[in-house]
Formats: structure tokens, C-alpha cells, sequence
């Protein structure tokens, strides 16, 4: 009976697919609406720009659940501390990553939407990016019934499932305890990175003024 | 070759019938200027409009007119040739002889008198009229070359436009894929752009995973990609010339296509035989190579035809009138200023020319011999063209395939090495590796692409289809 009852309420709050569609849809034009903000182009208003975009990642992304998949069966195995600091890591460095990919689109870029389906309880919205020379590249998007993101997949590749191979091969070669020092000197480099580049695009402002 | 053929012919007949000609040639002017000054047209729009306005397909259909206004001397040749003088003179005095009642003879000379009294208008005129009536197939034979060499012409007018097609197609694919190259090349140079401030920064954060080799990497590439870019905008710049002159566009008119990108004119042609054979039925040349031979065999047994006769039948007549001018004639005297004659005659015309007949209908021979020679190559050598074409549009479609598999493959390489990079597990070699081979699949996607119109282009003139403006073929658009 209580089986049956949760049963009949995941059903009932669960996406349609043009539901899942539109979920994906309103949140990459809420990016682009950002990226295309005169108030937020340049280097020196990266900082804001891209904590608007975690903002609106945040909404989508089930980071905890990506990152799970990504370890696959070693997930298991770890303790919660552990498996915070690597959702933590593992969110920081994605972000990082593919954030600085879309603050790289020059606003010629077209997003089409290619068509969405439903697999179990779950949809995968497809997209097409077409650059300005036609050389398009495929992305979906994995959604949960609750319409979280769990997963993306570019030209194919399912992000969790090339973690998910990379991290296996690095456990079993090494210690999680290596693995992390690994991510977390990357992630290090990256907030230098991001820290010499504001700088240096305030010293421009600077000089332009 | 195919201008020797018309060459021959021509000196041939206009030796007999040297009549002058008067060529005329309307231009076709017409075009369509679209109201924002830039002509978009798409590719068969294009390739028909060459094909009806181009100068040099108009300046080959000269050689139609000559062989027009040949055929048209050889018809006048068959009727009478008229040969008449009229003409208005003033007369002398005539000198008169008066006998007296005494046979005293005494003579008055009108010089002697003469004065401006005396002078009167004289109407003098001459009518000759020569009607052959038999020449023993010499003017039939004339005609027949004639005929013949219109064809012939008509044939290399085809040929010409052709031509012409092929070469505008090449312009036309090469404008298509300048453009893709040069939206290419801005990509990549945005993205290398980018990624050299990048490296630069980490550079100077001290990151572990970049090296000066990789800036330099980098900065090697964008140079390369500049190049490239160099390279698309001085071929756009004179495709775009190239359009225009092809089109016939005056130079206030910007010309651009309607295509946006370089894609594939059309599916996959037909089986190599049913090619073969629209050749053997559609290409030009057999039909001017078959026309030389009839032309020159028309030639020859003319020539041959010089030993005998021409029979002919003749009328004439003389006038002259001089008002206040006695008019004296007899059969032994006929006064030039006061006279009427008429005559009449049936002739042979005839030149003993001794073994030159012969030896002219030799000459005629030697290029019957030659142009049936040129065609039997023509049917080997053209199937074999078309073999060629075939086989390059074959190995563009499956690099093309080819293409369809290996080009995700590069991207996946990309986002694979883009994410391993991403989370510090390879450093930026590793993705710079896959970039370049992505950037090679691209360049050689767009290159497969060209290779298949442009030789596409090069089948359709190889199947003698090209000129017809609607091709499945080239430029990929059937009226069917």
C-alpha cells in the first residue's frame, strides 16, 4: 500500500517531457540573457558573470548524483566526509571548466533543440550547438524526475561515464586520498588562474581609463 | 581540333562562293539587380544565366552565323546570276555623210561644229542572264558541307559553353567554400585567441599542467589559422570578381550566392554504364567529329565532280537611247548610243584542271580520315573520361562517409582530452593533439565537399549534360 502510494506520488510530481524540455530551454536562455548582458561582458566582470551562472547551475544540476556516478562503485566505499569533499572538488572543477566553455560562445552561436525522450523515470533533452562555420557539436541533457540534472553528454560522451573510467583506473592504480590531492591541485591552479586573470583585466581597465 | 574542323570547311565552300557577309549578333542584356544592389543567385540560377549571357559562348555562335550565311550563298547559287548596267552618258554629235543630187560627197564633222546645242542625255543598259541548269551535283555537294559544318558549329558552340560551365562552376564551388574556410578560421582563431590568453595566465600562476612550449604551440596555430584566413579572403575576393564577370554584372553590383555553406549538389549519380551512354548520346563532339567527316566527304566527292561541266543557259540583252539621235542599225552596225539587242545561248562551262581535282578531293580525304580516326578515339577516350570523373565524385562520397564517422570521432577526442585536461589528469598537449586532428577532419570535410561539386561539375560536362542548365548531375537540379 505505502509502496503503491510513493508510487503514485512520484508519478504525480514527475516531469512531462515538455516539461523537461522547457526546464532545459529556460535555463540556457537564462544564460544566454547573461552572457548577452552588456553590465556583465569583459574579463573584469567575469566574477559576476560567472557566479550568475553557478546561480543558475545550481537550480539545474543534481551535483551530488553526478558525482556519484562518476566514482560508479567506489562511490560506495567512502566515508560522508569523504564524499563531500569530492562532490565539493568535483562540482569546482566542472564548474570551473565548463563555465569558462560557455563564456567563450561569441553570441553566434545557435542552441536547437534536437528532441527529447523519455528512458525510465528519466529524460534526456538533446541539443545542437551550430557555430558560426557549421561545425555543430551534440549535448544532452539528463534529467531526473524531479527535473535535476544528473548528467550531460557532448558529442556523445557521457561526462559521469569518462569520469566514471578515469577515476576507476586512477583508485586502482592509487589511494582516493591521491586522487583528491590530484583534483584539488587543479582546482588550486584554477583559483590562481582566475585570480591572476581579474587582475590583470582590472590593470587594463585601468590603463583604458 | 574542333576549330580546324569549321576552319577547313569554311575556306572550302567560301572559295566557290565568295559573297560578302554581314554578321549580326544581338546581345541578351537582361538581368535581375536585386533593390538592396547585392545579385544573390543560386547555383543552377547561376550556371543558366552564364549560359545565356556569357560573351564567350555568344562569340562562338559566330561560327554558326558564317555557316549560316554560307548555306545561304550556296541556295542564292541555284538561281540566275544577273549581270545588268544602266547607266546615263552624254552623246557626240554623229558624224553625218550627205550625198548631193550630183553624187558630190561631202562629209560634216560634229567636232568640228560642235557646240553645247548638240548634247543630249543617252540611257545605256545591259542585261546578262546565266542560269546553270546541271553541274553535276557540285552545287548539292557544297550544300551538303555546308549543312554539315552549321552543325558542326552548333556542336562547338556547346562545346565552348561547356566549358565556360565548368569553369564557373569551379569559381562558383570555390566562392562556397572560401566562405566556409574563412567562418572556419574565425572560429578557430577565436578559440586559439582565447586559449593563448589562457595559457598565458597560467603561465604566470605557475600551473603545473601548461608550458612555455604549449603558448608557443598555440601561438603557431594562430598564426597557421591566420594564413588560412589570409588565403579565404583573397579567394573570395576574386571569386567574387570571377562571378560577377562570368555573370555579366556591371562592377556597381555586388554578386553573392545563395547557398549559405558548401554542400553536396546532389545524390549519388547512377550506375558508371547508364553515364557512359548518356555520353556517347549527349557529348558534343561525336556530333561535330560526324559532321567534319560528312562536311569533308561532301568536299571530296565535289571536287571530284570538277571534271565535269557546268551546263548553263544564257540570255542577254544591250539597249541604248539618245532623244534627237537618229537611230541606225543593221545586222553588221550597232550605234552604242542608239541600239536594242537580245540574244540567247545554252553552254558548257568547262576547265581542264589536269590531276588537281584529284588531288584537292586527297586533301578533303586526308581529313575524313582523320576526324573518323578522332572519333574512334573519342569513343574510347570519353567513356574513359567519364570513368575518371565518375571515380573522383565515388572517392569524394566515400571520404565523405569516411568523414561521417571520423569527425565525431575527433570531437569526442576533443571533449574527452578537454575533460581529463579539465580536471588536472593530462595536461594541454594532450588536448592541442586533438584539436589539430579535429581541425585537419574539418578542413578535409569541406575539401571532400568541394572536390565532389566541382568534379560533379566536370561528370556533367564529361556526359555532354552540363550545358543543359537542368541536371541532376550539376548543378543538381532536373526539370523532371
Amino acid at each position: 500500500m505505502i509502496n503503491s502510494t510513493l508510487a503514485f506520488l512520484i508519478v504525480a510530481i514527475s516531469l512531462t517531457t515538455d516539461q523537461a524540455t522547457q526546464t532545459i530551454q529556460d535555463s540556457i536562455n537564462e544564460v544566454i540573457v547573461v552572457l548577452s548582458d552588456p553590465e556583465l561582458q569583459g574579463v573584469a566582470n567575469r566574477s559576476e558573470r560567472y557566479a550568475k551562472m553557478r546561480s543558475i547551475s545550481g537550480r539545474v544540476m543534481d551535483w551530488t548524483k553526478m558525482a556519484q556516478r562518476s566514482l560508479g562503485v567506489h562511490w560506495r566505499s567512502l566515508k560522508p566526509v569523504q564524499r563531500a569533499r569530492f562532490t565539493k572538488t568535483f562540482r569546482e572543477i566542472l564548474a570551473s571548466h565548463y563555465l569558462g566553455q560557455l563564456d567563450r560562445f561569441q553570441g553566434k552561436e545557435i542552441v536547437e533543440h534536437t528532441g527529447t525522450e523519455k528512458s525510465n523515470n528519466n529524460y534526456i533533452v538533446s541539443m545542437k550547438l551550430v557555430t558560426p562555420s557549421r561545425a555543430w557539436v551534440p549535448f544532452a541533457f539528463y534529467l531526473n524526475p524531479k527535473g535535476r540534472v544528473f548528467d550531460v553528454s557532448i558529442e556523445g560522451v557521457s561526462i559521469s561515464n569518462h569520469y566514471r573510467g578515469t577515476f576507476g583506473r586512477m583508485l586502482a592504480n592509487g589511494s582516493f586520498e591521491n586522487m583528491m590531492k590530484k583534483l584539488e591541485r587543479k582546482l588550486a591552479t584554477q583559483k590562481r588562474v582566475e585570480a591572476i586573470s581579474l587582475k590583470r583585466a582590472k590593470q587594463a581597465a585601468a590603463k583604458a581609463q | 581540333m574542333r576549330a580546324w574542323i569549321l576552319v577547313f570547311v569554311s575556306l572550302w565552300v567560301s572559295q566557290y562562293l565568295l559573297y560578302p557577309i554581314a554578321v549580326s549578333q544581338a546581345a541578351d542584356s537582361s538581368s535581375t539587380i536585386a533593390k538592396d544592389g547585392v545579385h544573390r543567385l543560386n547555383r543552377g540560377e547561376a550556371l543558366r544565366r552564364v549560359l545565356k549571357v556569357n560573351p564567350q559562348i555568344s562569340a562562338e555562335r559566330s561560327e554558326e552565323l558564317r555557316a549560316k550565311a554560307r548555306i545561304a550563298q550556296i541556295n542564292a547559287a541555284k538561281w540566275p546570276q544577273l549581270s545588268m548596267i544602266i547607266g546615263v552618258a552624254t552623246s557626240l554629235s554623229a558624224t553625218n555623210t550627205d550625198l548631193d543630187e550630183n553624187g558630190v560627197r561631202s562629209e560634216r564633222q560634229a567636232i568640228g561644229d560642235f557646240n553645247f546645242d548638240q548634247v543630249r542625255p543617252a540611257l545605256l543598259g545591259q542585261l546578262q542572264v546565266i542560269q546553270p541548269i546541271f553541274t553535276f551535283g557540285k552545287i548539292g555537294k557544297f550544300e551538303k558541307a555546308a549543312h554539315a559544318s552549321l552543325e558542326a558549329a552548333e556542336a562547338q558552340t556547346l562545346l565552348k559553353a561547356a566549358d565556360v560551365a565548368v569553369e564557373f562552376a569551379n569559381i562558383y564551388e570555390s566562392h562556397l567554400y572560401a566562405k566556409d574556410i574563412r567562418l572556419f578560421a574565425d572560429d578557430i582563431l577565436g578559440i586559439v585567441q582565447r586559449s593563448i590568453v589562457d595559457t598565458e595566465i597560467r603561465l604566470e600562476a605557475e600551473a603545473y599542467d601548461v608550458s612555455r612550449n604549449d603558448l608557443l604551440r598555440l601561438k603557431a596555430g594562430y598564426g597557421a589559422a591566420k594564413l588560412i584566413q589570409h588565403q579565404a579572403d583573397a579567394v573570395l575576393s576574386q571569386t567574387r570578381e570571377g562571378l560577377r564577370a562570368y555573370l555579366q554584372l556591371p562592377a556597381n553590383i555586388d554578386v553573392e550566392t545563395s547557398e549559405k555553406h558548401l554542400d553536396p549538389v546532389s545524390d549519388s549519380p547512377s550506375s558508371l554504364e547508364s553515364l557512359v551512354a548518356t555520353a556517347q548520346d549527349k557529348r558534343p563532339e561525336f556530333r561535330a567529329l560526324d559532321q567534319a567527316i560528312v562536311a569533308y566527304k561532301s568536299l571530296a566527292e565535289a571536287e571530284f565532280a570538277n571534271y565535269y561541266p557546268n551546263i548553263f543557259v544564257a540570255a542577254y540583252a544591250s539597249g541604248a537611247y539618245t532623244p534627237d539621235r537618229d537611230f541606225v542599225q543593221s545586222r553588221y552596225i550597232i550605234d552604242p548610243l542608239g541600239h536594242f539587242v537580245v540574244g540567247g545561248m545554252v553552254g558548257l562551262q568547262w576547265q581542264l584542271q589536269w590531276d588537281m581535282p584529284t588531288q584537292r578531293a586527297e586533301e578533303m580525304r586526308a581529313d575524313v580520315h582523320r576526324y573518323a580516326k578522332l572519333k574512334l578515339w573519342a569513343e574510347t577516350g570519353v567513356p574513359a573520361e567519364v570513368n575518371r570523373y565518375f571515380e573522383e565524385v565515388q572517392r569524394a562520397r566515400r571520404d565523405l562517409r569516411q568523414l561521417k564517422e571520423s569527425l565525431p570521432v575527433t570531437r569526442e577526442w576533443v571533449v574527452r582530452t578537454s575533460a581529463d585536461f579539465a580536471s588536472g589528469l593530462s595536461d594541454s598537449r594532450a588536448v592541442v593533439e586533438a584539436v589539430q586532428a579535429f581541425v585537419l577532419m574539418q578542413n578535409s570535410q569541406m575539401d571532400a565537399v568541394y572536390r565532389l561539386n566541382t568534379n560533379l561539375a566536370h561528370l556533367a560536362q564529361s556526359m555532354g549534360t552540363i550545358t543543359e542548365g537542368y541536371s541532376k548531375i550539376y548543378p543538381g537540379e532536373s526539370t523532371l
